[in-house]
């Protein structure tokens, strides 16, 4: 409310998922881990721990090569909630020092802290303090960076990965930023790098001394926007909540192809039940269901269904979701992949109608209240169980 | 055609057939008023091919005749005339409209291209006395939906038998019945679904009445108005209206019996602060109520009441006009305020439960 020096601290919390398990896990420690299914669910690699990523394990790697560059790591199934139940115990902990704290990802926050210097210390201090807090509570090791603004902040903390905290200031944009390739910036992507070096501009510095007609003549509009860039300028703001996502979904890859009817519906339920539960988790109602269905041959098809109006419930979802599969003629063609998507999302108190089921309502409550307190395997519905239908 | 008319009296009329104008229809003839003079009367008529209005003055007719006039621009030169009496003329498609010194000529349609009015016999009406008609439409129509992807809902049950009149309306969200005795009525009962649109019509026109009585005829697919000299004829809903009998709870775990006004203004008050879809949250605790609202960057407010509430304590939540609907709909001076759990309706009623309302909670967070 107060001008201020402006000072933004942007966490990335280092291989996240991989580290979640490290924490929970003390016999993982120094191990290489990997976090992204097993093989022969031909799933990919979401996170590798540092000790993974030395045998050149990256993220969305296959799981099978990653295998192959490092068969002594640790191969685990990805246990969403586990890590988004972390993400909001940290989101907590960066709550102490401010209240602007924006959640960027799961595994990465912005925080405005020019308001709590009377209170907490200079900003390097604050990153200081978040740092041992978050591996004092949680066990977990994060880069931190210090800055002006949010896009130095995230500069100035991939520079210092992992578990360092890194301090920009204005003075190092024409100093210590110069030298970086122009690939560094965030915002300029494989595309826009690949133009820049076709003009010759490989470092920061080149692209802060070209004159800006000479970079509009190839970039047109776009050209002032990167000249911004180079100097390290962003006046986006810290914004407390998350944007809201426009839909989320969930997807499955069968072991083996098939076109049973029961497996087919058990898959759906599988997925209902966990894409709810992360929709309920994050406090959204859903309007739209829409279905993907992949076959054997990769061809994939989707279908949607308006619903009459938003709901939370996990049998809604499902009941509309076999609806679409029903009407899918799959003829001889057996099902490779099965994926929900729900959309319209709104957010907020949710208004209940008469129509509403109440023992569903309370039926999803009671579920996401034992998952929350033992765990996202601790309960499931009894069909998925029966048809050892997994999401691993 | 040719008459004179009172232009008062005819700007009077015009704006209750404005309600039954169509100016989104795909025939454009329904933008207009059918004018119909003949044996000392002009009638006047307007129609969405769902509702219809019919209005009818006394007047001087010189030739008889009809013509379809542009309501709305129709109606505003006679709103805007000087004079005291309009004189009114057709011909050659032209509507001539005269008055002191000013004469203005709109293009008008043909009668025979307006939709044939005969729907307006009413040999089988009954009477009905207008006030308990309108009281208990007040209390129970604005539970009705405005959402037409749903078309029951936008319908309120009417139900009138000798001895009393019961409506029950229900957007998914509430239910609001109330029974009104009755003197008259039809010797049988009869029951339908009439849209809430025609209902309000019928009420704004009866509240401005007063007392009195109004005949009513329903028909199979059809219910017919009569208050004073319009009428209202409405298509009654198709359908299976839902069984709000089953809606209504067997038992409650709590009820609560307060002070109906000062549960009304408390509400009221903290209903400030809950805007934006922010639910109003009622909080029951040994003794005591506590209302309280929280939006968001706005700010937040609460208020206690003294309520004999025993038990665990907890916490429901509510759409604040839902709940201000209920409570104004309570005859007398107590409002008893009933629940079994968050997840679950609540129920509003007075003394007598001749009213009952339902609404469904606002899921809080935890």
């Amino acid at each position: 409310m107060f001008a201020s020096t402006p000072a933004i601290i942007h966490i990335d919390m280092d291989a996240f998922f991989a580290s979640v398990e490290q924490a929970r896990r003390p016999e993982l420690r120094g191990r290489p881990v990997v976090v992204g299914g097993r093989v022969e669910r031909r799933s990919v690699v979401a996170t590798a721990s540092y000790e993974a990523r030395a045998c050149g394990v990256r993220t969305a790697m296959p799981v099978a090569q990653a295998r192959r560059l490092c068969p002594q790591a640790v191969f685990l199934p990805t246990d969403m909630s586990a890590y988004t139940a972390v993400h909001h115990a940290l989101l907590e902990l960066f709550g102490r020092f401010t209240d602007l704290v924006e959640p960027v990802s799961i595994d990465e926050a912005v925080l405005d802290v020019a308001g709590s210097r009377r209170l907490c210390g200079p900003p390097r201090a604050i990153a200081g303090r978040i740092q041992e807090l978050v591996y004092d509570e949680h066990g977990l090791a994060c880069t931190l960076g210090v800055a002006p603004n949010k896009l130095l902040a995230k500069l100035a903390a991939d520079l210092s990965k992992p578990a360092g905290v890194g301090v920009l200031s204005e003075a190092d944009v024409h100093g210590r930023l110069r030298a970086l390739p122009v690939g560094r910036l965030h915002g300029v992507g494989p595309v826009t790098q690949e133009r820049l070096h076709a003009l010759g501009l490989t470092t920061v510095g080149m692209l802060q001394d070209v004159p800006l007609p000479f970079l509009a003549a190839a970039f047109g509009r776009a050209a002032r926007p990167l000249k911004q860039l180079a100097f390290g300028r962003s006046l986006s703001p810290v914004r407390p909540i998350a944007a809201a996502p426009s839909s989320m979904s969930h997807e499955t890859t069968f072991v083996t192809d098939t076109a049973e009817p029961l497996a087919l519906r058990a898959a759906l339920l599988a997925l209902a039940d966990e894409l709810m539960a992360r929709l309920r988790g994050r406090r959204y109602a859903a309007r739209t269901v829409a279905l993907k269905v992949r076959d054997s041959t990769f061809h994939t098809l989707e279908r949607h269904t308006t619903l009459p109006r938003a709901t939370t419930s996990t049998r809604v979802v499902y009941a509309a979701a076999t609806g679409l599969l029903d009407a899918v003629d799959l003829g001889p063609r057996r099902v490779r992949l099965l994926g929900i998507t729900v959309s319209g999302l709104v957010s907020g108190a949710c208004q209940l109608t008469f129509d509403d089921g109440w023992k569903d309502l309370a039926l999803d409550e009671a579920v996401d209240g034992v998952r929350a307190r033992y765990g996202r395997h601790a309960i499931r519905p009894a069909a998925t169980c029966a048809n050892r239908v997994s999401l691993c | 055609m040719r008459f004179a008319c009172d232009r008062t009296t005819l700007v009077e009329k015009l704006s209750i057939l404005a309600r039954g104008v169509s100016t989104r229809s795909a025939l454009p003839v329904l933008s207009g008023i059918l004018l119909q003079a003949r044996d000392g009367r002009l009638e006047l008529y307007s129609t969405d091919m769902e509702l219809s209005i019919k209005a009818s003055i006394a007047t001087n007719v010189e030739t008889e005749g009809e013509a379809v006039v542009p309501a709305r621009l129709f109606t505003d030169v006679v709103k805007n005339m000087a004079a005291d009496e309009v004189r009114v003329e057709a011909g050659d498609g032209l509507v001539r409209i005269l008055a002191g010194k000013a004469t203005f000529s709109l293009n008008s349609w043909v009668a025979s291209d307006f939709p044939p009015t005969s729907s307006f016999d009413m040999s089988d009406a009954f009477a009905l006395g207008i006030a308990p008609f309108v009281e208990t439409l007040d209390k129970v129509g604005r539970a009705a939906s405005r959402d037409e992807t749903r078309p029951i809902l936008t319908g309120v049950l009417v139900t009138i038998g000798a001895g009393k009149l019961k409506m029950v309306a229900t957007d998914s969200y509430r239910l609001s019945v109330k029974e009104t005795p009755l003197e008259g009525g039809p010797a049988e009962e009869i029951q339908a679904i009439v849209p809430v649109k025609a209902l309000s019509e019928v009420q704004r026109l009866g509240a401005a009445l007063g007392d009195g009585q109004l005949r009513l005829q329903i028909t199979e697919n059809q219910a017919l108005f009569a208050v004073g000299d319009v009428w209202i004829a409405t298509r009654l809903i198709d359908g299976q209206f839902p069984n709000y009998r089953q809606l209504l709870p067997d038992s409650f775990d709590h009820a609560v019996e307060l002070d109906r006004a000062e549960l009304l203004a408390v509400t009221r008050r903290i209903s400030l602060l809950a805007q934006k879809n922010a639910p109003l949250r009622l909080q029951f605790s040994e003794g005591k109520l506590t209302i309280r609202a929280v939006t968001q960057d706005v700010g937040q407010a609460e208020e206690e009441l003294d309520a004999p509430f025993s038990g665990e304590p907890f916490e429901i939540g509510f759409n604040p006009l839902f709940l201000i609907d209920g409570l104004e709909g309570v005859a007398g001076d107590s409002a008893t305020l009933k629940f079994i759990n968050p997840l679950r309706p609540g129920l509003v009623t007075g003394a007598d439960e001749s009213f009952v309302y339902l609404i469904m909670p606002i899921r809080l967070s935890s």
